[in-house]
């Protein structure tokens, strides 16, 4: 472990772009929690001051009804990131179990999760998603559920793999003579073996689930308005860049962009940790 | 060859088949119950009862699942509720702006990507690696509508050199002679390069989002391939034999590292079909895509479902298309099969 740790330092530190990502994540994760309680006024309260430009006072500008851009900003770390982080966790849970299941019981389990995977996949994902909250209803938790099966065949794919390498080696062997069940030898002998590379694959997987929700929103899915998110917030001031106001659209999509970077590095920097061989 | 091609054609069924179960589950699914709103608000329960039996929704769902691919198979998907038109009309409609604006796009992608990415396989770490680096970090970093907008504040409000984001023609442009569909084409067909000049300033911003867009994997996978590719034995030997570097780069590597790119090209076109709906949405685009938006906001059942529908079916046949290239500049993957 301790090489490890020192390998994990090593990759860090050659890797400023990683380390740098890795303070930016740091920087949202704190947004996410206390966003609200920084910005300097409610996200939701209007004024008069219509659509001025960034300034002093409001330092990101103002929206076409008073609200404060910067307030709101902050505010939607929350929500953005939560959508991001529940639809990944549910899709790492369930993709692990099917793709596990899958690549070790194999026949005729593995056969229908291959056909469920394969439908998924036979859809441009964004419009299957769009098609899955139009069909659950339009909500905040039905966004994370589509996402989370737009992102569920990667998972599936990677589990499935790994499961299958480990399947016949000896450790799994040893289990399961010593009387193991099935179910107990997937989850306590061979899943937390390829949990780092499940891992890898969500943090990499979290740009696009960021920004496939801030997509959804941004044709009018999932959440409402007043409410403040970045994909929102876009909408919402794309009629005004016509008219030059571009500090509506700027701010919330550099947001938007600042969390979708800072997590592909993480991700990447990650696959170096974990999984040096796939190196880019 | 037939063979091979027949084959490949075989194993699509089973995901058409997918993407009609998902269509008709998705269907019985959305909100609102279709009866009840065309019987209309002061119909009483037994007219409401009569109208969903007429629609055939109190069989078995086995038996509306068979005819409802009997409807589909006869071009008979519905009719919107908006318009009051069959659904197969609003979209064979709308279809080719959508259609223009993804080649278009992807045609640039591709255009912009691979020689980018042979250039930086050929040089790593030099400067031109480096800006094929950031170019595909920025593409998939940035949200599709916010560049977009983007570009739309530069290019439109503060140069004036784009029109104004507002669909295919500037407003009261004559449409060009409907052959194709394509404007592009159809202005061309018809040697109106009056048109042709107004279809092609409306339509380059969008397909630059697109472009944007699209170009990051396959920048990258170019590059992957190339280096793979340029390290291998029998370039060593070209080089050896001082064969010229045209023909080691372009017909040596390159046609070697085509296949992955190809593949790649097939996802990339499943994420372009989905950005397009937003850069419809940012571009006022008159496409499939911003009609499934205004349907999904009313629940048109029929419009949404037609639209996923075919999104499904083009997605299944350009993964087809690429299955079929691989196979016809791979022997190995014919041997293979």
């Amino acid at each position: 472990m301790n090489g490890f740790a020192a390998h994990a330092a090593f990759t860090l530190k050659r890797n400023r772009l990683a380390l740098t990502a890795l303070a930016g994540m740091a920087l949202l994760c704190f947004l996410a929690i206390f966003g609200p309680y920084l910005a300097q006024s409610s996200p939701l309260s209007t004024s008069s001051e219509i659509l001025s430009a960034p300034s002093k006072t409001h330092l990101f500008g103002t929206d076409h009804v008073g609200r404060d851009i910067f307030s709101r900003v902050l505010t939607a770390a929350r929500m953005d990131l939560g959508i991001a982080f529940g639809a990944v966790l549910l899709s790492l849970a369930a993709g692990a179990i099917f793709g596990a299941m899958a690549g070790y019981y194999g026949g005729i389990i593995d056969m229908a999760v291959t056909r469920l995977v394969e439908t998924i996949m036979a859809f441009p994902l964004f419009v299957l998603a769009m098609a899955i909250v139009a069909a659950l209803g339009n909500s905040v938790s039905n966004i994370v559920y589509a996402t989370a099966i737009i992102n569920l065949p990667f998972y599936v794919r990677v589990a499935k793999t790994e499961v299958n390498i480990r399947r016949n080696s000896q450790f799994v062997e040893a289990a399961m003579i010593s009387g193991n069940s099935g179910p107990r030898v997937i989850f306590v002998h061979i899943l937390p073996n390829i949990l780092p590379t499940l891992m890898v694959q969500a943090s990499l997987n979290m740009g696009w689930a960021i920004l496939n929700a801030a997509g959804l929103s941004f044709i009018g899915l999932g959440v409402r308005p007043p409410d403040a998110e970045w994909g929102i917030m876009v909408a919402e001031g794309a009629q005004y860049i016509v008219s030059g106001e571009w500090w509506t659209v700027l701010f919330p999509g550099l947001a938007l962009m600042f969390a979708v970077l800072c997590f592909n590095f993480l991700g990447d920097a990650l696959r170096d940790i974990f999984d040096p061989r796939k190196r880019a | 060859m037939f063979r091979f091609i027949c084959k490949r054609l075989l194993f699509a069924l089973p995901n058409l088949l997918g993407v009609l179960v998902f269509t008709f589950i998705l269907a019985r699914a959305l909100p609102g119950d279709p009866a009840a709103f065309l019987a209309g608000p002061s119909a009483d329960p037994a007219a409401i009862e009569e109208i969903r039996r007429g629609l055939g929704l109190d069989k078995s769902l086995i038996e509306q699942f068979i005819f409802y691919i009997r409807d589909m198979a006869h071009g008979d998907w519905g009719t919107s509720w908006t318009t009051g038109q069959p659904v197969t009309y609003e979209i064979l409609t709308r279809l080719p702006a959508s259609l223009e604006l993804t080649f278009l796009g992807l045609f640039m992608a591709v255009a912009a990507a691979v020689p980018l990415g042979i250039a930086s396989a050929l040089r790593p770490g030099s400067p031109v690696d480096n800006l094929c680096r950031l170019l595909s970090t920025l593409g998939v970093s940035m949200p599709t509508f916010f560049s977009g907008l983007m570009l739309v504040y530069i290019f439109y409000y503060l140069l004036g050199l784009s029109p104004a984001p507002l669909g295919r023609l500037p407003a009261f442009a004559p449409n060009p002679a409907d052959v194709t569909g394509f404007y592009l084409l159809d202005s061309l067909l018809a040697t109106d390069f009056e048109t042709f000049k107004a279809a092609f300033t409306q339509i380059l911003l969008p397909a630059l989002t697109l472009a944007l867009f699209a170009m990051a994997p396959l920048a990258r996978m170019t590059r992957a391939s190339m280096l793979s590719v340029l390290s291998a034995d029998f370039i060593r030997t070209a080089r050896a034999v001082n064969l010229p570097r045209r023909k080691i780069i372009i017909s040596y590597a390159l046609r070697n590292a085509l296949a992955p790119v190809l593949t790649t090209l097939g996802m990339v076109f499943s994420f372009t079909l989905g950005a397009n709906v937003l850069v419809e949405k940012v571009f006022s685009w008159p496409g499939i895509g911003s009609f499934a938006l205004e349907a999904l906001i009313i629940s048109d059942y029929a419009a949404v479902q037609g639209f996923v529908l075919v999104m499904g079916i083009l997605y299944v046949l350009v993964n087809l298309a690429v299955d079929l290239l691989q196979i016809l500049g791979d022997p190995r993957i014919r041997m293979g099969l």
